[in-house]
């Protein structure tokens, strides 16, 4: 059976909220469903389970491939032609130290920014079941179910509050 | 302090509303007065840009820079912008891990001074070399024909580096903070802007994970884009106070000087753009005379500490009673013309507006708060104009390298035309993007709450733990 | 024997020190003024001049809001006399002509190592008072959490401070500059600047770079400790060597441009030193524990007053802290 996508639209928050607890009570499970908002609320606040993400390991690899680059530069490119300025030694850590750190800042923040993409499950060239309202501040829960339950998630989101409710029927 | 409350009947209506408000002219037809004053802007800047080819055409002696006064007005104006642009990460990054809800209107316009402004400041010093073209290879290590690297011993060099740091991690900060925003406007528009706001927004969706990591990025890039802040300001610092020769320059506390005041005009330019942007789009119920009251006393206190560093720099030059630092001294400060400037600089950056800042009435004021914070800049450029030309005007080994400083045409146009760059570069950017963070606002709405202790109702905030 | 009044820093110091003193006693004064006044309604026995201090407080809305004046004043007058009295002092050897104190930023590193090292104490002194003083119900991670992210920032700048007295120093190559940083740094005070640089910066960023151990009671704590220790060394690698190279004019010869052979050994303390440093860290306790004898060490009426604007709601499906901001 093919997987079918069902949006129910809520304007209210606490409608959203109790057809959450009625898709569970009607047999559906929490990773059946996802809670898209146009603003972010507190962590957990439709009950979800708090996100596992890796995110923070980039800026450190980040940082360690920023470090690695702006010392094989500077180094490099001194040792390449070794010109005493200013008396300093060719090799001058603090000079080096101060491009070196702005590498692993860069680095950092660069993978970082990769990472929050990535993690975040973007870019998503098909987007999924979707509707312009919620970033007018409805609140949608869109749910992927088998072909027979489609009716079934239709009708408990309708007796639970919400404004519309649409599926993948083009 | 908090936002002010945006009236509905409920959330929904709410986050319409404020749709309706800072989407503004981005999907509606701008004000009447939008094109023609990006007409005169362009005006401008295109004389500007003349002037600059007319100099790289003519050589540098068409400014006013002469030996031993090397350095003028493009140096300055160099100065003067990266300092502008430390506001982004003072307002956004700071007030975002200090939690402090009322920098939610103020962020993104913040971050918007900042990019535009870093970016003007990196044209100064290329065009001040007279031949920017030959300047890139002493910058970036690409040159492998010639087998000449730069000198990663000088701080000329680490500039680049910085400032590129800086400005690419401003960048992508700004559009990882933009997302949720293009998907805003995604949903509104139609056609090909709504082809562009779809690939911008990387297909958002808004599920609990992408907030999630939204929340996680503004603190994790705030920490992180902190330290690259204050080591951009003190590069630049450093470009005078490693110099051996030129008096008032040699000295270890030109580092921290250097981003107390960067963050002192910064701010205050922020402030003077929420305040026109107020009255341009009409964001009274945005940018409110709380939100200006707070920007205000985290003024006073910044201004101080700028105030503090000042001080520093200037009497422990003094004390010892050098006659080299006596006589730039009395240069700087009795000497016709600077002493003119010097008082004005005095005056402006501390001694009128900080005073008047402690009044509530004042911090309340938008007309006050717009003029105390022009006057700031003011007074904070002819700062950086008083750091650089007296200490080298008085550089005189030869007697005939007398020479005193007087800027040409060319350079004012030049400096005149930054202005206008920076001020054309943040509207063009409002018809494209949100100046107000839009899921920000809607997120501060929602966590509004109020508590009740006996009689009164406390506003209050909700908070996870 | 005027002490050169009113030119020389050393009479401002005195001047400086005691008002500092005087305002910091009566900040504590008035801000256990209502604990006083609680331990008063309850303790028969307690001393008739501990009474008089409680002046006559009855809780009334005047007497609350004439209090709440009071301490935001005195505790903005007081931060900015703190920065200036450190200053001052800094002063004293910044304004000489001793080599590694004629230094502008001398004054300001001074003033943040001497906050870094008052927030170090802070921490230390709560947790002393969480582990052994019986705290454990009123002091919890929140404030440890709190201190800890401060003392982050607080050991970054002080790293920012040496960099930027450091590469001052550093790239112009002048000899006596180049000697400077040998003996103040690399050479003769090497044992002591190793010492202050890992225990004020490396320890303390390398244990609050991680979430776990800022979000904890033992990590703020442990960077509290070591914060003063490599504190004390700072302090004595910069006001020891300087002086003792600038006391007579051959060690100041020794600082001008001369091979490395020259410069000077570090002076290594004797006994008395010794015990003189320690009898101070002892007395600044032995007065801290007595005043406890007397004053709350931990404010009631603020816990209290910050349990009127905490309290914890649902929200939809969690529950989530309200935390009230009176303004």
């Amino acid at each position: 059976m093919a997987a079918r996508q069902v949006l129910g639209l809520f304007r209210t928050a606490d409608n959203a909220a109790l057809a959450t607890d009625r898709l569970k009570e009607a047999g559906f499970s929490a990773g059946d469903y996802q809670v898209l908002t146009g603003t972010p609320y507190p962590e957990g606040a439709f009950g979800e389970d708090p996100p596992k993400h890796r995110l923070f390991a980039f800026p450190f690899f980040g940082a360690a491939v920023g470090l690695a680059i702006a010392i094989l530069i500077t180094a490099g490119t001194q040792i390449s032609y070794p010109l005493v300025t200013g008396g300093k030694p060719i090799l001058a850590i603090p000079a080096m130290a101060v491009i070196a750190y702005e590498g692993t800042m860069l680095g950092a923040i660069i993978m970082t920014i990769i990472g929050i993409i990535f993690e975040s499950r973007l870019p998503r060239p098909i987007m999924g079941l979707y509707d312009t309202r919620i970033t007018e501040g409805f609140i949608g829960i869109a749910l992927t179910c088998s072909e027979d339950r489609l009716q079934a998630a239709d009708l408990v989101m309708r007796q639970a509050g919400a404004d519309d409710v649409k599926n993948d029927d083009i | 302090m908090q936002d002010q409350l945006i009236i509905g009947a409920n959330t929904q209506e709410v986050d319409a509303k404020i749709n309706r408000d800072l989407l503004g002219h981005i999907i509606a037809p701008s004000p009447q007065w939008f094109w023609p004053l990006i007409g005169f802007l362009a005006l401008v800047v295109a004389m500007a840009a003349g002037a600059a080819g007319f100099m790289i055409n003519q050589g540098i002696g068409v400014t006013g820079l002469h030996r031993p006064v090397m350095w003028g007005f493009f140096i300055t104006n160099f100065v003067f912008w990266v300092g502008i642009s430390h506001a982004g990460v003072m307002l956004s990054a700071i007030l975002r891990l200090a939690q402090a809800e009322w920098r939610r209107p103020a962020t993104r316009a913040a971050e918007i001074v900042t990019v535009f402004s870093l970016m003007t400041a990196v044209l100064m010093p290329i065009l001040h070399t007279g031949r920017p073209w030959r300047v890139l290879y002493w910058a970036f290590p690409y040159d492998f024909a010639r087998g000449i690297w730069p000198n990663v011993r000088s701080p000329l060099v680490w500039d680049p580096s910085a400032i590129n740091t800086y400005l690419t991690s401003s960048i992508l900060f700004v559009y990882i903070a933009l997302i949720p925003d293009f998907a805003v406007l995604r949903d509104r528009s139609t056609g090909i802007r709504h082809m562009i706001y779809s690939v911008l927004a990387l297909g958002w969706r808004g599920y609990p994970r992408q907030w999630r990591l939204q929340m996680i990025a503004g603190i994790l890039l705030s920490a992180l884009i902190l330290p690259v802040f204050v080591s951009v300001h003190s590069i630049v610092s450093w470009d005078f106070a490693v110099a051996q020769s030129v008096e008032g320059w040699h000295s270890t506390i030109f580092a921290p000087y250097f981003v107390i005041g960067a963050v002192h005009s910064g701010v205050s330019a922020v402030v003077t753009v929420l305040i026109i942007l107020r009255y341009m789009f009409n964001w009274g119920d945005y940018i409110t005379r709380d939100t200006l009251d707070s920007l205000a006393r985290l003024l006073v206190v910044v201004a101080t500490a700028w105030f503090y560093f000042f001080a520093t720099e200037v009497l422990f030059g003094l004390f010892t009673l050098e006659t080299p630092e006596i006589g730039l001294r009395t240069m700087q400060i009795f000497q016709w013309p600077f002493a003119m400037l010097f008082l004005i600089f005095i005056t402006t950056a501390y001694f009128i507006p900080v005073p008047m800042w402690l009044f509530r009435n004042v911090r309340r004021s938008f007309k006050w708060m717009l003029i105390t914070t022009i006057l700031v800049n003011i007074g904070m450029w002819l700062e950086r104009f008083l750091i650089v030309v007296p200490g080298l005007a008085r550089k005189s080994p030869l007697t005939f390298n007398w020479s005193t400083y007087h800027p040409s045409v060319i350079e004012i146009l030049i400096v005149v035309g930054t202005f206008a760059f920076v001020s054309m570069m943040i509207l063009l950017f409002s018809k494209v993007a949100p100046l107000i963070p839009i899921y920000d606002v809607k997120e501060g709405q929602i966590l509004r709450d109020t508590i009740k202790i006996g009689k009164v109702e406390v506003p209050a905030v909700r908070r996870e733990e | 024997m005027w002490f050169e009044w009113p030119g020389t820093p050393l009479v401002t110091d005195l001047l400086a020190v005691i008002f500092l003193s005087i305002l910091g006693l009566a900040l504590l004064w008035v801000a256990s003024i209502p604990d006083l006044a609680a331990r008063r309604d309850h303790d028969r026995t307690m001393p008739r001049w501990a009474v008089r201090l409680t002046m006559d407080w009855r809780g009334t809305d005047r007497q609350w809001k004439v209090l709440r004046g009071a301490l935001m004043l005195m505790g903005a007058l007081y931060f900015l006399f703190l920065v200036y009295v450190h200053t001052i002092i800094a002063a004293d050897f910044a304004m000489a002509l001793v080599p590694g104190w004629k230094d502008a930023i001398l004054p300001t590193y001074h003033a943040l190592s001497g906050l870094q090292s008052a927030f170090a104490s802070t921490v230390v002194a709560t947790f002393l008072l969480y582990k052994f003083g019986g705290f454990k119900g009123f002091i919890s991670v929140d404030q440890f959490w709190s201190a800890g992210k401060i003392m982050f920032a607080l050991s970054l700048l002080w790293a920012y401070f040496w960099m930027s007295g450091f590469m001052i120093y550093w790239y112009g190559r002048q000899p006596v500059e180049q000697n400077i940083l040998r003996y103040l740094m690399f050479e003769a005070y090497i044992v002591p600047f190793v010492i202050s640089v890992v225990f004020t910066f490396l320890v303390p960023f390398l244990v609050l770079l991680w979430t776990f151990a800022r979000r904890s009671v033992l990590g703020p704590a442990i960077v509290g400790f070591s914060i003063l220790f490599g504190t004390l060394f700072d302090r004595i690698r910069l006001y020891v060597a300087s002086f003792s190279a600038g006391e007579n004019t051959e060690s100041l010869e020794a600082l001008h441009p001369e091979p490395l052979s020259q410069v000077l050994p570090a002076v290594m303390p004797g006994v008395p030193d010794v015990m003189m440093v320690v009898g101070g860290i002892s007395g600044a306790i032995f007065l801290y524990m007595l005043a406890t004898k007397l004053i709350p060490a931990v404010s009631i009426w603020e816990i209290t007053e910050g349990m009127l604007y905490r309290t914890r709601r649902t929200f939809l499906k969690r529950t989530i802290m309200v935390m009230g901001k009176p303004e």
